[in-house]
């Protein structure tokens, strides 16, 4: 006989903590953007605009997922 | 490709907090680049990862209904990659600004997070010397990098450089260069 879980209620849970993690993430990157303008500051080299970019892109990233994975809830 | 140098001689467009106007940087060190093999490695797994794992999840059923909607884990799986991407910009960074320069008048050692910058004047640099550690640094010829001072920071140590004899001789001789040029 199937056990009668409450399966729907579980996966809901479950997305909201990977979604909660989503956002712990995304609070990461927007640090590490800070970090990179650190670091830049510190020490100036060619690669230093790409680097911004690529820690500007990556935080937008974080947050546009969080976005999908809410509407996909 | 400089991006991926451990040894650069006059670096291009490189600056420092706290550069002087007649200032050049001369040598900028970095550890090896085989020193990053152990995250390169990980990143390596975490990007296959999804390959193996979202197809279980796709597949996952209950009384005949999928539990998780495709839409779902393809969130999932966007934010894995960014988060593998998060990672090795992370640990590229780290190695990328742990950085010791020599310039036309100071020795300057940042550390990975760029917090702490450690310099001195040539003037008080005493003596140079390399140490290669170990079975795979004489294989690799990795090895470390000592720089005694008279200032308070007595040693300025720079680990994991590529062939480190070369790199000590390089700084040595500079070293020699500007104090006879300046007289001490």
């Amino acid at each position: 006989m199937v056990p009668n879980l409450p399966i729907r209620q579980l996966v809901i849970a479950g997305k909201i903590i990977v979604i909660l993690i989503m956002v712990l993430y995304a609070v990461f990157a927007f640090i590490l953007t800070k970090r990179v303008k650190l670091m830049n500051a510190n020490l100036t080299t060619p690669q230093s605009k790409l680097f911004e970019r690529i820690a500007r892109i990556h935080m937008v990233l974080s947050i546009f997922v969080i976005i999908l994975a809410t509407i996909n809830l | 490709m400089e991006i991926l140098s451990s040894f650069i001689k006059n670096p291009r467009k490189t600056t420092y907090g706290g550069e002087d106007n007649d200032e050049k940087i001369i040598f900028l060190l970095r550890k090896s680049v085989i020193v990053n093999i152990n995250w390169v490695t990980v990143a390596f797994i975490l990007l296959l990862l999804p390959l193996f794992v979202s197809p279980p999840l796709s597949k996952l059923t209950y009384m005949g209904m999928r539990v998780i909607n495709p839409g779902f884990i393809l969130a999932l799986n966007l934010f894995w990659y960014i988060f593998t991407i998060g990672f090795i910009f992370q640990n590229f960074l780290a190695w990328y600004f742990d950085v010791l320069m020599v310039t036309n008048k100071k020795v300057i050692d940042i550390d990975q997070s760029c917090t702490d910058v450690s310099e001195t004047t040539l003037s008080n640099v005493q003596d140079v010397s390399s140490k290669v550690k170990g079975t795979w640094g004489v294989v690799l010829d990795i090895g470390d990098i000592f720089i005694q001072t008279s200032a308070e920071q007595r040693e300025f140590e720079f680990l994991d450089v590529s062939n480190p004899s070369k790199v000590r001789d390089e700084i040595a001789d500079l070293v020699a260069k500007i104090k006879k040029r300046n007289g001490s």
